[in-house]
């Protein structure tokens, strides 16, 4: 008896101290020890994902290595055709150098970055990840991410004081207004499918797009930049009676992959 | 209160390994929280499935973009039904009845984020929801094969190494 009325006195207690600590985490008075518990935790949290993510490439890699060699036999033929037009890319990647330089100082210009690492997927939803960086780093929801060389991956749907959560383009949820290299206006909203993919509806017919042509963030939304690469188109789909078409954007990165990636934060 | 200082200290473990296995492609459908509150829970008592509850709860709640306290209502609901079941329906407990109950335990705790996603969607406190589409269902389906498979993997590991547990098992309540 007496141990019974203990242990709902001990559960009364603990009750009441989560209770607390959530009012005091909505005053904002547990900001500083949620800091230093992140700080603690974040660190060693990021080894072990990218630990565990490069552990799982590696053992899909020694299956794919098998079929590798094979592929090697026919590809070391091709090696001496490319040899020659590696010449003519040694002249373009000198070219690009230069436009690169040029582009990154106009990005400058445009917007600030914050990096971060990714902590984990979204342990309540697919299609998400968390990163060490919040509010107290200037990240707020909308916030475009990219990684590697400006080739965007999500938005930021929600930010903590010092960790975020990434809602990525392959969501169904996730919508980006884009369009293509060569076009100034938006051509529609790229909006993710079966979170493999990213689907762009009601281009309209006049419209000219194909296969293989890069898609760009259109920088109709305020917090998005124009020019962040959202993807490959790798299918139309088109009826001559329809007035709008649509088309399928492969992503130019495997989300399973990422585990640093830079939140772009445009300038006031 | 040491022991309770243990099972925060379990937890945290528990919630580090869990939001780790999230980028390895299949096991990241085992929800290892969940397993290890149902198997605590009916070997060790309501009790102590309460208090693991709250601490992995509140945990967990700090890398969700749910709003604080979701996990730990979800995870109350789940234990107080296995808890209820466990202690009238599925009295004899065998490997049988242990499937049953993480399997209901597994179901419910889909169906629960999604509502408390979506009630704090149209609230407006989140901005995105779970979209119960064919995709989600299977992820479902598939964490409740792989709750179970690690359930049973427990289940008879404890049977083995654990002789106490294993008079727990076999006495019928």
């Amino acid at each position: 008896m007496l141990e019974k009325r203990k242990n709902r006195l001990i559960k009364f207690y603990i009750s009441a101290v989560i209770i607390l600590l959530i009012f005091l985490h909505y005053l904002n008075i547990l900001a500083k020890p949620e800091v230093y518990f992140f700080k603690l935790i974040s660190g060693a949290q990021n080894q072990t994902y990218t630990f565990l993510t490069k552990l799982k490439y590696s053992l899909v890699n020694y299956q794919e290595a098998q079929n590798l060699k094979k592929e090697n036999f026919s590809l070391n033929s091709q090696v001496n055709q490319l040899l020659v037009q590696s010449v003519k890319f040694s002249q373009c990647q000198q070219e690009n150098e230069k436009l690169r330089t040029t582009l990154n100082f106009i990005k400058d210009k445009e917007f600030d970055s914050v990096i971060a690492q990714v902590v984990g997927q979204g342990i309540e939803r697919e299609n998400t990840l968390i990163i060490n960086k919040g509010k107290n780093d200037g990240i707020y929801e909308g916030l475009p991410v990219v990684v590697d060389n400006g080739i965007v991956i999500g938005k930021i749907i929600e930010s903590k004081d010092n960790l975020a959560t990434i809602l990525l383009l392959t969501d169904k949820l996730s919508q980006m207004a884009v369009s293509t290299l060569g076009s100034n206006k938006t051509i529609g909203l790229a909006a993710g499918e079966f979170g493999l993919s990213i689907k762009i509806d009601l281009i309209p017919q006049n419209l000219v797009i194909k296969e293989g042509d890069l898609i760009i963030t259109s920088g109709l939304e305020n917090s998005i930049p124009r020019g962040l690469i959202s993807g490959k188109v790798n299918r139309i789909i088109s009826n001559e009676n329809d007035l709008f078409k649509s088309a399928t954007i492969s992503p130019l990165t495997n989300y399973d992959e990422i585990t640093i990636v830079t939140v772009i934060i445009p300038k006031k | 209160m040491i022991k309770y200082l243990y099972c925060f200290l379990f937890s945290v473990f528990l919630v580090f390994i869990a939001q780790s296995i999230t980028s390895l492609k299949y096991i990241n459908n085992l929800n290892l929280i969940l397993v290890a509150l149902v198997f605590i829970t009916i070997v060790w008592g309501f009790n102590l499935g309460f208090i693991f509850a709250i601490f992995m709860g509140f945990l967990l709640n700090l890398y969700s973009y749910l709003p604080l306290g979701t996990f730990i209502v979800i995870y109350l609901i789940i234990i107080g039904l296995v808890n209820f079941l466990y202690k009238h329906i599925l009295i004899n407990f065998s490997f049988v009845t242990n499937l049953i109950l993480i399997v209901l335990a597994s179901i419910l705790y889909g169906l629960l984020l999604a509502l408390f996603n979506y009630l704090f969607f149209l609230i407006g406190f989140v901005k995105i929801y779970i979209l119960m589409d064919g995709l989600v269902i299977n992820k479902l389906l598939w964490q409740v094969v792989f709750n179970a498979i690690l359930t049973s993997v427990i289940f008879i590991i404890a049977r083995i190494f654990y002789k106490r547990l294993n008079s727990v098992f076999l006495i019928k309540k």
